[in-house]
């Protein structure tokens, strides 16, 4: 058995999460200290297969606007993160740009798609 | 990030009708959130006023996720929580005039009247009955901080690198030092680390850092930044751009300790050392300005000193959350709703000897509203000034103790007082004793 202390990220209130856990079987022991179920989720992720937002930008030609803001959907594999926001330099814009328009599916096979923060409607 | 919105402006170049029943300084959330409200609300005449070329205030260069979580319960982005405030501002009768500084309020007259400085139609006069004040804040500089040295190129403030690396597309540097761990700080490590930056550590001040927990794990320790809490800049070196810092641990009081110094090399110092309400257009109608908050002392409404002026937003104090932004704009617009009905009014009440002012005691760093009248439920918004577990915020003079299992001051405190609370000590105060309840944050005694 395994202990950790660890932030769960999921909301502004940042519980600091008292786990105990198992590696080989990838199960929680115990977990103390979380104000909310979701810290059980989180706890769960972050040992066994850690996960974060990414957000990051791409350059677009618009008269007013040189950077789009663009998101994963759902959560990325925290190892890949780097890696992707370079990658994502790549994607060519085309304007218009809506929010959620999908700017490349599974993108590096990580099972997450890149959307776009913004709504942009000018050249 | 979003659509220029000119409807209004054109209306006003080529009409002499220029008076509203609510005029709403800002368009960032809280401007936003007030305006959309009132119109909801049925006022007939908003207008919006903003001085930059787009709505949104500092939400489009926020492009990391963590807005939203109350008001649409799920994870935005800065730029997504603006884009569904757009669409509402859009989709309900609001004039919004882009490109348009308020300069000055002149609430002498009979009528309120708010002189602006367009780029489109010059200068102008706009009367309102009611006015709700959204300015959002600054920044403090180096100025502000006194740190000794050259004045070299390189030293900026994190919300500006924020603008130039998420809005304009550039880089400040490639040789990172942060000081200060404020929220902005740590965000604009993470994201100058993902654009090939090295940032080589965020030098805190304080013992602690002020920033919420979880941008300390996401942004700093996901990434091995090393944060060094009781660290200060002592000295600024370079020529024309900045060359590097001396860093020094500080003692007890805050003062560095000379022989703890190192020479860090850099080419960028960021400051993430603080943000002040904007209050300028505040201070040109004499607005009570609360010196803890920086912003104007308010009821319970949001009602400010002058009749028919709310505040909100970052103006009135600085917010931590977008939602809770938000939510002000949403509450000064009933305010200003029920004032425009005659249902409220401020002078008396601000003024009127009843009212019970609300005091920061013991480890709080400021509490707003600053004053109120018993008459109804209150919650109370408390900024911490140190981190402190186990602990009860005490409100002196009605017996009242809230129980608070960790205080930080990066996080606000919400503390709910009913009217009935408020009674007891309207009752027992009626005629000698003192007409302020102080409110303090204590540590619970173990074993009690
Ligand atoms: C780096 C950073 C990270 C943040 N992260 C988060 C987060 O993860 N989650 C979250 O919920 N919140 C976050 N916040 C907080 C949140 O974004 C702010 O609290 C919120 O944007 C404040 O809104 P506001 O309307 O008060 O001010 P602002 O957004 O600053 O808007 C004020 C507007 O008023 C305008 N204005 C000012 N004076 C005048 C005048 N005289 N005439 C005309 N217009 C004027 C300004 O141009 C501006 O557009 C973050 C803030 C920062 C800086
Ligand atoms: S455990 Fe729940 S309350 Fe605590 S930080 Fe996580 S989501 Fe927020």
């Amino acid at each position: 058995m395994k202990k950790k202390k660890m932030t769960c990220i999921t909301c502004p209130i940042g519980c600091l999460l008292e786990v105990d856990y198992e590696l080989t079987k990838k199960e929680i022991i115990s977990l103390k200290s979380n104000q909310c179920k979701k810290g059980y989720k989180f706890a769960q992720d972050e040992l066994f297969d850690p996960k974060r937002i990414l957000t990051t930008t791409v350059k677009i030609n618009s008269r007013f606007f040189k950077r789009l803001p663009v998101r994963s959907n759902i959560p990325a594999p925290k190892g890949m993160i780097e890696r992707m926001v370079k990658e994502i330099k790549k994607i060519q814009i085309n304007l218009p740009v809506k929010m959620g328009d999908v700017l490349a599916i599974n993108f590096m096979d990580t099972g997450v798609n890149i959307i776009s923060s913004a709504t942009i409607e000018q050249q | 990030m979003v659509k220029l919105i000119k409807q209004a402006e054109n209306k006003i170049k080529h009409s002499s009708d220029s008076e509203y029943d609510l005029v709403v300084i800002g368009g960032g959330p809280g401007g936003m959130a007030a305006a959309v409200k009132a119109a909801e609300l049925g006022v007939e005449r908003v207008l919006l006023i903003e001085r930059d070329s787009f709505l949104g205030g500092i939400l489009p260069q926020c492009i990391h996720s963590g807005f939203g979580i109350k008001i649409f319960n799920s994870e935005l982005t800065g730029p997504e929580y603006c884009q569904l405030f757009v669409e509402k501002v859009r989709n309900i009768s609001i004039e919004v005039m882009l490109d348009t500084m308020a300069l000055t309020l002149d609430l002498k007259g009979d009528k309120k009247s708010i002189i602006v400085s367009s780029r489109n139609f010059g200068i102008k006069r706009i009367t309102a009955k009611a006015i709700i004040l959204s300015l959002g804040c600054r920044e403090r500089t180096r100025g502000q901080i006194l740190i000794p040295g050259s004045r070299p190129a390189g030293v900026l403030t994190a919300g500006l690198v924020q603008k130039m690396v998420n809005i304009e597309g550039f880089l400040p540097g490639k040789n990172i030092v942060i000081l200060g761990s404020g929220d902005i700080g740590l965000i604009m490590a993470r994201r100058l680390v993902l654009e090939g930056c090295k940032v080589k550590g965020v030098f805190e001040l304080m013992p602690f850092s002020t920033g919420l927990l979880r941008n300390i794990s996401q942004c700093l320790e996901d990434f091995e930044i090393p944060l060094y809490l009781s660290h200060t800049v002592t000295k600024i070196y370079g020529d024309k751009r900045i060359k590097s810092v001396d860093i020094a641990m500080v003692d007890k009081n805050l003062n560095p300790i000379q022989t703890k110094t190192k020479n860090i090399k850099c080419d960028t110092l960021l400051l993430s050392v603080g943000l002040i309400p904007e209050n300028e257009l505040s201070k040109t109608a004499e607005i009570e300005i609360d010196l803890k908050t920086g912003g104007p002392a308010v009821d319970q409404y949001l009602h400010t000193s002058r009749n028919g002026v709310f505040a909100c937003g970052n103006s009135l104090f600085v917010n931590d959350l977008a939602d809770n932004v938000t939510e002000d704009g949403y509450l000064a617009a009933q305010s200003a709703v029920s004032f425009l009905n005659g249902r409220l009014r401020s002078e008396k009440l601000i003024r009127s000897k009843k009212l019970i002012n609300i005091e920061a005691g013991e480890n709080i760093a400021y509490i707003v509203p600053q004053k109120v009248s018993g008459k109804s439920d209150v919650n109370f918004r408390i900024r911490a000034s140190i981190p402190l577990r186990n602990a009860f915020i005490e409100f002196s003079n009605i017996g009242l103790k809230k129980k608070v299992r960790f205080v930080n001051p990066g996080e606000l405190i919400f503390a709910k007082i009913t009217k009935g609370d408020f009674g007891k000590f309207l009752e027992c105060n009626t005629k000698t004793a003192s007409d302020s309840i102080k409110v303090s944050i204590k540590k619970e005694v173990q074993g009690q």
